[in-house]
């Protein structure tokens, strides 16, 4: 299951000249992800930071398969921000048409990556997203909650995430004049 | 409650009834924070510990979302759907469930704070201070109904002007009345879609506004008449009642029928001193059929009567009454129109916002003591101006501390003035 303890000596493994660390999931799968990726989590930056990282990171929070999704979307932005980073003409400031192609690309790549996601595996993402603190993915699957929700009645909206109606029958009939009164049809 | 029905009722809640039925004698105790005031407190302690749990038990797992990824989730739906009708989205997730509700509300700000107008009780609630929310009206005169929309004017279609309150003419013996609703195709009292009611006296001089609810704040001066009937409740927990909140008279200056009426509005429920910098008027946030938790009392009256206390607990008092601030109330004046020689005839600046002649046209402006030290800016704001624009659609301007309920009432006295006074 875990790596041997004498192999990782240093705090963290070197990959092609690139340093690594090694994250497992809640069902005990090893993942590795670049340290440039690991900082876009302020979690993983902390633990990194703080050292002690040697048998690799446990994550009992986060699933195997929700792991892998979070690490995609950190190496993507970690590699777009080091491209932007060693761009010249970004530095010299003159391409900021480059610098914007570039983040709509990505933007583009991030609502490829919600998009894709079934409702359980979304649902698995923010909450992983929201414990790692990674604002960017937070935010790219929350935003996708949101117009999941566009145009929808409140049915409707329970339909699409299981969710039951808990209101008494005095509440329903506040609600139904209200929701009445903004739907007006 | 006996262990068998316990073992029922969450028996039932198993088999995934959504919406549960209210057996005779109680209702759920639940969750309690979203719903202050809205019932009694009829505790079940024996299910206090059940009734959380329960229905959470068969929510799926979107039901459970942390608080704090919900409050982002919806803060993103309020912040994407500004304006009508998009907006209906933010009403519709605060109908999904207790928890989102309960999201909804603490996301959605006063309209006072953000500007929008959200829920049917944003109709109650003052404008903001900036500038004004602007709305128009439309007479039907075939079934003597007004509708207050909001928006600037009507749309090319209609379709997506948003219908805020409508009000009906209704003729009693010689006397008529607006009744003022929710919804264009009910106006009766009892009616859970009742908001108040304008009454004019006999003269059509002066006008009484009454609000089906207490506003914030307020004292509730009863009624020392007899009640002709007993105000019907739409249920024994949110009693219906006419507050006196606001007096309209009209008078005829030196120049009579060649002049413009002078109007003045005496707002019983809103200090005059919420005008200042820094002021606060009345600002309701419960539900539109429901009390604030506030208890207020009723004072002794001379007569010696026991004073009542009672609060939104108290299930059976029919609570009719002037509705009054402690401080001295914010009176209204209309703007004066100025003579224009070259035109000849009297002008109000209503900045493009009015655009036909009529004397059902006003500006109402605060008409404060100078001891009170406010501000000229202040006082030269015009809270409310209302205005024809064309056959049967007029405009109307409303800011703080008004709200749409009270604008709208105030502006529909303009339709009911008598030939007395014109």
């Amino acid at each position: 299951m875990a790596a041997e303890k004498g192999e990782k000596g240093a705090a963290a493994k070197e990959v092609a000249g690139e340093r690594m660390v090694t994250l497992e999931s809640s069902d005990g799968e090893e993942f590795h992800m670049s340290e440039a990726a690991a900082q876009l989590s302020t979690l993983l930056r902390h633990v990194i930071e703080g050292g002690g990282i040697d048998n690799g990171i446990p994550l009992p929070k986060v699933a195997a398969r929700t792991l892998e999704k979070v690490i995609m979307y950190c190496e993507k932005h970690a590699k777009a921000a080091a491209k932007s980073d060693s761009d010249p003409s970004a530095a010299a400031g003159s391409s900021s048409d480059n610098t914007a192609a570039a983040s709509e690309d990505l933007e583009k790549w991030d609502r490829k990556l919600v998009n894709g996601l079934s409702q359980d595996a979304l649902f698995d993402l923010i909450v992983a997203a929201d414990y790692l603190v990674i604002d960017g993915l937070l935010d790219a699957t929350c935003r996708k909650v949101a117009d999941m929700m566009k145009g929808k009645t409140p049915d409707e909206i329970r339909k699409i995430f299981n969710i039951l109606n808990d209101f008494t029958k005095e509440e329903e009939e506040e609600m139904r004049r209200e929701y009445a009164w903004a739907f007006d049809d | 409650m006996s262990l068998k029905s316990i073992v029922r009722e969450l028996k039932e809640m198993r088999d995934g009834i959504g919406s549960m039925s209210r057996r005779a004698g109680h209702g759920r105790a639940g969750s309690r924070h979203s719903w202050p005031g809205l019932w009694a407190e009829q505790q079940q302690p024996q299910r206090q510990g059940q009734g959380q749990e329960g229905p959470q038990q068969q929510q799926g797992r979107w039901a459970n979302l942390p608080p704090e990824l919900l409050l982002d989730v919806i803060q993103r739906v309020e912040d994407s759907e500004a304006t009508w009708p998009a907006r209906r989205q933010v009403v519709a997730c605060a109908a999904v469930c207790r928890s989102w509700r309960e999201v909804t509300k603490e996301v959605v700000k006063t309209l006072q704070e953000c500007g929008r107008i959200t829920f049917p009780i944003s109709l109650k609630q003052p404008g903001p201070r900036e500038h004004p929310v602007q709305c128009f009206v439309r007479r039907d005169r075939a079934s003597s109904t007004y509708l207050l929309y909001l928006g600037l004017s009507p749309s090319l279609h209609g379709e997506n002007d948003k219908l805020l309150l409508a009000a009906r003419k209704v003729r009693r013996a010689a006397r008529t009345s607006f009744v003022i609703s929710l919804v264009p195709d009910d106006f009766s009292h009892s009616s859970s879609t009742y908001v108040g009611k304008l009454k004019p006296n006999f003269l059509g001089t002066k006008f009484t506004i009454f609000d089906s609810q207490p506003p914030p704040e307020t004292v509730v001066l009863p009624n020392n008449r007899p009640r002709k009937r007993q105000s019907k409740q739409v249920s024994p927990r949110l009693p219906l009642g006419n507050y006196n909140v606001a007096t309209v008279t009209y008078e005829l200056t030196v120049l009579r029928n060649r002049g413009p009426r002078r109007m003045q509005c005496t707002m019983h429920s809103i200090p005059a001193l919420c005008i200042q910098e820094g002021g606060k008027a009345p600002t309701p946030t419960g539900t539109i059929h429901s009390l604030d938790e506030q208890v207020f009392t009723l004072p002794t009256n001379k007569g010696n009567e026991p004073a009542t206390e009672f609060s939104s607990t108290s299930l059976s008092a029919d609570l009719s009454g002037l509705a009054c601030t402690n401080e001295a109330p914010l009176i209204l004046k209309n703007k004066a129109p100025r003579w224009h020689e070259q035109l000849q005839c009297w002008c109000l600046n209503f900045r493009g916002r009015v655009t036909v002649a009529s004397v059902k046209n006003f500006q109402l402006v605060a008409s404060v003591d100078p001891s009170l030290n406010i501000p000229a800016a202040e006082q030269e704001k015009v809270i409310l101006q209302f205005g024809k624009i064309g056959k049967d659609i007029f405009t109307m301007d409303y800011r703080y501390p008004l709200s749409a309920f009270q604008a709208f009432a105030i502006c529909l006295t303009s339709f009911d003035t008598k030939p007395a006074c014109e």
